[in-house]
């Protein structure tokens, strides 16, 4: 990942300063805009966009048909709700890249390639991250110099191996049909599969966009006190998640107004149909791994439990939400091959769990 | 954001620079907006409607306090971040260097600004919304076209299925439950109740009263519904339109229970249209 010819530049020290904004350096070579009125101008831009967020909306009383705004209220809480966790995600990533030693990540782990991956699958376990701060956790890994097959193994652990996620879950079901068992149990099985599947792969850094190649190789680079480079890794990782989860979001509230669920939910208690609707319907609405048991709940008098299993196991992992995020780092091709494993495995465990149970 | 800043002042010396001087902040801008600039919205929409008191339009109760903390944790940095030249997250077109100049990589990274500049239109078409419209709750009709998923089974029902809840703290969320799960329905026969949410249509010209119920944000929405008879429901009442109802628990002689209405109450939408 350090492999960035033309860095050069940078590493002069009077670089540190101000030579990242090639744009005005010749215009005032020494000094760069001072702090003081940098924290000002921030300050204004603050205070405007208040103002605007204050007192805009009773210019629109009503502006939007009852469907679009149906959306955009939904769109928005995915928003307002993902917040949070991203940003957690995000000041847990720069505590990897930036305070940790270099080698500090790949000193706790194991060296078997098998152990390494069944390490970091339940690592989720102490890193209560909900599913929208995994991702740029994983790349703050990743620049640590994790294997993009490892990293995965972690990403689609966390979201379901997570103490919340089972506070929730045994509070929703406790411990009926092996719910609760089945998607743990599920969940790590599934993350290590995926791991295995892509540690196999001939060139592992061609799993990722060159994109995020790009951006380990500047932050490998990146000169200065780790409390600049911390701030700039902040902005580097809201740069790569925000579209990513503005669109997710807006998806899932598109998706939630636009796609009749009545029909979905139809099919009904056929053991196999039931499995696959309720996976269809965990790919869209996108719902929050803390809290899909309870929602998952509702349907629990309708669908068999296997379905129920389905839909805890699909939605966290390759919901819209996640898939759009998962798609800032990883090319599309390997996000196909993910969704196409999860939504077998999940199946295969639902499938199971109506037979058996 | 504070280096646009560094270009006023002495407009006569940037000549022979204009061009590169426009490129360079423009892709810079759109880099910070898109990053830091997103999020900074997201965190002024929440914390307004926090302080306001209004985010539990959005989400549950429970997470208001992690939300804000980590609206101000974003603003704060969003600050901050102003002391970095623009362009410092160095999102600069390393990909021509690296991909040489063929057509094909040429119109690879024409499909790629393409994706990069819609998606951006995208996002900031939302946020922007977020910011400027009013706040609105689900509308009746997103009620309506859920209305067939239940039975409805809410999380911490289970009290009610034993039959000897104290029912006068029930919500529309929590008598739809024990309606739909009650195995003794006599047993809340006479319980009089007092009940806001808005009407909608049922089965036959029957109505009934909605409310929506969240676990944890709006997009877990479900309808609650409770079925109404009795004085005061003459009137024409337009799908949607809150009301307050006054009336008692009656059981049917077919086992399914129904709230004879005494008296209802046209009112506005309250301030927390959701059950939580």
């Amino acid at each position: 990942m350090t492999s960035a010819p033309s860095q050069a530049p940078r590493t002069t020290s009077a670089a540190s300063e101000g030579a990242a904004s090639t744009a005005h350096a010749h215009r005032h070579p020494p000094r760069r805009v001072p702090t003081g009125i940098a924290l000002a101008v921030g300050i204004g831009i603050l205070a405007v966009l208040i103002l605007v967020d204050v007192l805009a909306p009773t210019l629109f009383p009503k502006a939007l048909p009852d469907r679009a705004q149906d959306g955009l209220t939904l769109a928005l809480s995915v928003l307002i709700e993902a917040l949070p966790w991203v940003i957690l995600g995000v000041v847990l990533s720069i505590v990897v890249q930036v305070w940790l030693p270099a080698d500090a990540v790949q000193r706790w782990l194991p060296r078997n390639a098998w152990a390494r991956r069944a390490v970091l699958s339940p690592l989720g376990m102490f890193i209560p991250v909900c599913e929208c701060g995994d991702v740029p956790f994983a790349r703050g890994l990743m620049m640590r110099g994790l294997a993009p097959a490892e990293a995965l193994s972690f990403l689609i652990a966390a979201p379901v191996v997570n103490p919340i996620v089972i506070l929730t879950t045994h509070a929703a079901f406790g411990w009926d049909g092996g719910i609760l068992v089945a998607r743990l149990v599920g969940g790590y099985l599934i993350a290590n599969l995926i791991g295995w599947v892509y540690s196999r792969h001939r060139d592992p850094q061609s799993l990722l966009t060159d994109r995020f190649v790009e951006t380990c190789a500047h932050v490998a680079h990146e000169p200065g006190t780790p409390v600049r480079r911390s701030l700039i890794q902040f902005l580097v990782e809201l740069r790569a998640v925000m579209p990513a989860l503005v669109i997710g979001s807006a998806l899932a509230g598109a998706v939630q107004v636009l796609v009749p669920r009545d029909v979905l939910l139809a099919i009904g208690s056929n053991p196999v149909l039931s499995i696959l609707a309720m996976v269809a319907l965990a790919m869209t609405v996108a719902i929050c791994s803390n809290v899909d048991a309870f929602f998952a709940l509702s349907f629990a008098s309708t669908f068999s439990s296997g379905a129920i299993i389905a839909f805890l196991l699909v939605g966290p992992l390759v919901d819209v939400k996640m898939l759009a995020l998962l798609r800032t780092t990883f090319t599309g091709r390997v996000l196909a091959g993910l969704v196409g494993i999860v939504v077998l495995a999940a199946c295969a465990i639902g499938i199971g769990v109506n037979v058996l149970g | 954001m504070a280096d646009t800043h560094g270009t006023h002042g002495t407009p006569d010396t940037h000549a022979p620079h204009e061009s590169a001087l426009r490129a360079v902040p423009l892709r810079a801008l759109a880099t910070r907006w898109l990053g830091m600039g997103l999020a900074t919205v997201v965190a002024v929409v929440t914390l307004v409607l926090g302080v306001t008191g209004r985010l539990t339009l959005y989400i549950s109760p429970e997470t208001v306090w992690f939300a804000c903390a980590a609206a101000v944790v974003t603003l704060i940095a969003a600050v901050w971040s102003c002391t970095l030249p623009l362009g410092a997250e160095g999102d600069h077109d390393h990909t021509a260097a690296a991909s040489g100049s063929d057509a094909a990589a040429s119109r690879r990274r024409m499909l790629q600004t393409v994706g990069v500049v819609s998606g951006g239109m995208i996002a900031s078409g939302v946020v922007l919304a977020g910011l400027v419209l009013p706040p609105a709750s689900l509308s009746a009709q997103l009620a309506l076209s859920r209305a067939g998923e239940t039975p409805v089974l809410f999380a911490g029902a289970d009290d009610v299925t034993l039959g000897v809840a104290d029912t006068t703290t029930f919500g529309v969320g929590d008598w739809a439950s024990a309606f739909a799960t009650a195995t003794r329905p006599e047993n809340y026969d006479g319980a009089s109740v007092t009940l806001t949410g808005f009407v909608t249509p049922t089965e036959g010209d029957a109505v009934g009263l909605t409310r929506m119920v969240i676990t944890h944000c709006v997009i877990d929405a479900q309808p609650a519904t409770v079925p109404l008879g009795g004085g005061g429901l003459e009137g024409d009442y337009a799908t949607g339109q809150w009301v307050e109802v006054v009336g008692t628990v009656r059981a049917e002689s077919d086992g399914t229970l129904r709230i004879e209405t005494k008296s209802v109450t046209r009112i506005d939408e309250p301030k927390d249209p959701y059950e939580y």
